[in-house]
């Protein structure tokens, strides 16, 4: 009798199963798969520290290539929930949300506003950020040639990105770990609609939680050596003798990092060694690969590469102010507390001594000399 | 205490008995809190804090020796005579009950969090209660079964947190040894709460086939426990780093979200389904203590009346784990049942040793 009744009991449980308070059916949800964050388009507006939210979202039952874009202007990003329940029939489910886009005006203002994002534990932290040229809500209305769909486009391209060639990919987790901790900055991607397209040209600096700078495309190369960030990537090289063009080409190469940090003449110095190895791709040059130029090869690219770097060390340290290539966290873990005051003072990174080394090894030429 | 197979467990069921009081909630919370005392050092303060529920084994294990048949209840009876020993075991089974609605409302405040945000909470808490009540009811060789076997499952969620390593950042766990002396002992204060479980032997000490083997399973219990808590602070210091931890409330459950695991998508539900079964096991093992304890106090038969007593006692749980109003107030609850735990864990058998031992009643008991 017992165990008929315990039987009975577990029945009406799964009975009751079904209507569970959070079941719902996925036809009946409201799907964001990319939110852009913009102040409002009319100058007055902005005063009002008001902001426009935009998303593109998907319907389950149509299929990834119906989609539709909710814009609505709201004081806080989660009020942008409520806004949404006066025109949106489904019940809004943010599980889903793979990239987050910020307008330049609002990450410019700060990114302090994702809180409401962060909060919610049903929201992914692996969603990938990218800052706006101009405005995020007119991105999302690109009619993107090279995609049936703007939201799975704008996924594949940034969350691919570091794959792809020298360029960063930033998660929301990256994001936050990075304006949380101290000595640390964020940086996130840039991209720009053209049309029938949207194109990565550069990277977004931030002082913590705010952008202060951006860079463009080949320094974003230099930025992602430099930052450790592991990529594989092309790079071209023109060999000159006397003036004049002997060869030229590109390798493909992938990057390491190693960092050490010392005192040197009293001052905090950082050694950064960048390594990169890959293949040959290419040689315009009807001589064949010998070791002398296989060297020529190798020398011109660490040398260009060098250049680039202690060039952007150099604005770094003059003009941004911040340590957007992630070595001030070698100096907290040489020195630890004895060096925190002066971290979180605001010129460190300005007064450090930064020496870079590029060394390129081509193991590979391909299939011909 | 009678012998009574149905509450006799091996000493490898008594390990995983104390595993499973000991990782209750705390684990999930455990990075943080000892973080934002010792920094990047955490992992050290936890290293000094197991010295504290060792203590605590070789006191209640002294404790056993003495009286090896007798449970906290008959011991404090003999010393203290009816009254008030009967008196300071209520005050035991209150704080089982206590430390199991602490466990209780901390699974349903995660299950609340990240899966069903829209339940109320009481109907995720009242589940819980009847799987812990009919878990209990069985008696202590089936809960020794139970935490052996949710233990395995334990380690499956454990494996899965691996995967975040991929975000890992060494720089984070240095310099060793940069925090103060004085943050290392007060983190490893804190971590000792953590180790509460190890009260459980005062009940289920004599229900141990081969009692000799008691102290080595207790030793390997912690030596488990301290791993598994090695393991997650150093995980969460390696991806969040001692600064950015201080930002999450459940840095275990957010660090199965910090990389995208293909088919699953979200890591954080997968690890929560598993760790589900595995969370609520002190709830069971603490309210299997408080049943059979109080069947003693009340000088009962325990195959008549542990079973109801059992269900009147989950309900106990079930309707202190509702009373706090949020999960701040939780925290405070929480914090509360932690202070005492030493005095259940230390103060209680220490002041019995003395007492036994000023009364010169020496190896004669039981």
């Amino acid at each position: 009798m017992g165990r008929k009744c315990l039987l009975l009991f577990f029945c009406l449980q799964l009975v009751c199963v079904t209507g569970c308070y959070d079941y719902h059916d996925v036809e009946d949800l409201t799907l964001p798969i990319v939110v852009s964050y913009d102040l409002p388009a009319k100058p007055g507006n902005q005063e009002s520290r008001k902001m426009v939210v935009s998303a593109v979202i998907i319907n389950p039952t149509a299929g990834m290539a119906q989609t539709r874009i909710d814009s609505m202007e709201v004081q806080t990003t989660a009020d942008a929930r409520n806004a949404n329940a006066h025109f949106s029939p489904g019940l809004l489910v943010l599980g889903q949300i793979q990239v987050i886009l910020h307008g330049e005006n609002i990450a410019r203002r700060g990114l302090g506003i994702d809180d409401g994002l962060l909060r919610v534990a049903q929201i992914k932290r692996t969603m990938y950020m990218a800052i706006v040229e101009g405005r995020g809500d007119e991105l999302l209305k690109t009619k993107v040639s090279v995609a049936p769909e703007i939201g799975v486009y704008l996924l594949d391209l940034l969350n691919s990105a570091q794959r792809r060639t020298f360029l960063p990919t930033t998660t929301m987790h990256d994001f936050e770990v990075n304006a949380t901790t101290i000595g640390r900055n964020p940086i996130i991607p840039i991209i720009k609609d053209e049309g029938t397209r949207i194109r990565i040209i550069g990277t977004g600096i931030f002082d913590k939680k705010r952008l202060i700078a951006k860079v463009g495309i080949r320094d974003t190369r230099s930025l992602v050596l430099l930052r450790g960030l592991k990529c594989n990537g092309f790079i071209p090289f023109v060999i000159e003798q006397d003036g004049e063009k002997v060869d030229e080409g590109t390798v493909v190469v992938s990057n390491t990092r190693k960092v050490k940090a010392g005192y040197e003449d009293g001052r905090v110095t950082f050694r950064i060694d960048i390594s990169l190895k890959g293949s040959l791709l290419e040689h315009s040059s009807p001589e064949l690969v010998d070791e002398t130029r296989l060297r020529e090869i190798q020398e011109t690219v660490s040398q260009t590469i060098a250049s680039d770097c202690r060039r952007l060390i150099q604005k770094m340290q003059e003009d941004i102010g911040v340590d957007f290539i992630d070595i001030t966290k070698y100096a907290k873990a040489k020195w630890g507390s004895e060096i925190r005051n002066q971290i979180e003072g605001d010129d460190f990174i300005e007064d450090v001594r930064i020496v870079v080394n590029v060394k390129t090894s081509i193991v590979q030429l391909g299939q011909t000399r | 205490m009678k012998s009574n197979p149905r509450f006799l467990i091996t000493s490898k069921q008594l390990i995983f008995v104390i595993v499973g009081c000991t990782l209750g909630i705390g684990y999930l919370t455990l990075p943080r809190e000892i973080s934002a005392i010792s920094g990047h050092d955490a992992w050290i303060s936890i290293i000094i804090g197991s010295i504290v529920p060792l203590l605590s084994l070789s006191l209640i294990a002294k404790l056993g020796s003495i009286f090896p048949s007798l449970t906290i209840v008959e011991i404090l009876e003999v010393l203290l005579g009816r009254f008030t020993g009967s008196l300071l075991s209520i005050l035991v089974i209150a704080y089982f009950l206590n430390a199991a609605a602490v466990v209780l409302r901390g699974m349903t405040e995660i299950v609340s969090t990240f899966i069903l945000p829209q339940t109320p909470m009481f109907i995720i808490a009242g589940l819980f209660s009847i799987t812990a009540w009919y878990s209990a009811k069985r008696g202590l060789k089936v809960l020794g079964r139970l935490n052996e076997i949710m233990f395995y499952i334990f380690l499956l969620a454990l494996a899965v947190l691996l995967i975040p390593l991929m975000n890992a950042d060494v720089t984070n766990m240095l310099p060793v040894f940069d925090a103060n002396p004085l943050d290392l002992i007060e983190g490893a204060a804190d971590t000792s709460f953590a180790f509460v479980g190890i009260g459980i032997l005062l009940v289920v000490y004599p229900m141990v086939t081969r009692r000799e083997e008691v102290i080595k399973a207790g030793q390997t219990a912690i030596g488990i426990v301290l791993t598994i808590y090695l393991f997650i602070t150093v995980i969460c210091l390696l991806v969040f780093g001692s600064e950015s931890l201080q930002y999450e409330m459940w840095p275990l459950l957010t660090l199965a979200k910090t990389q995208e695991i293909p088919v699953l998508q979200r890591g954080d539900l997968f690890v929560l389904i598993l760790l589900t079964g595995f969370g609520i096991k002190p709830v069971i093992n603490f309210v299997f203590a408080s049943s059979f304890s109080l069947v003693q106090v009340l000088n009962q038969e325990e195959e008549k009346y542990y079973s109801p007593l059992a269900l009147i006692l989950t309900i106990v749980v079930f309707c202190l784990s509702i009373l706090p109003e949020n999960i701040l107030s939780f925290i405070v609850y929480q914090n509360l049942v932690g202070l005492i735990s030493p005095v259940i864990g230390i103060g209680l058998p220490a002041v019995l040793l003395v007492i036994g031992w000023l009364r010169k009643r020496g190896a004669t008991y039981g």
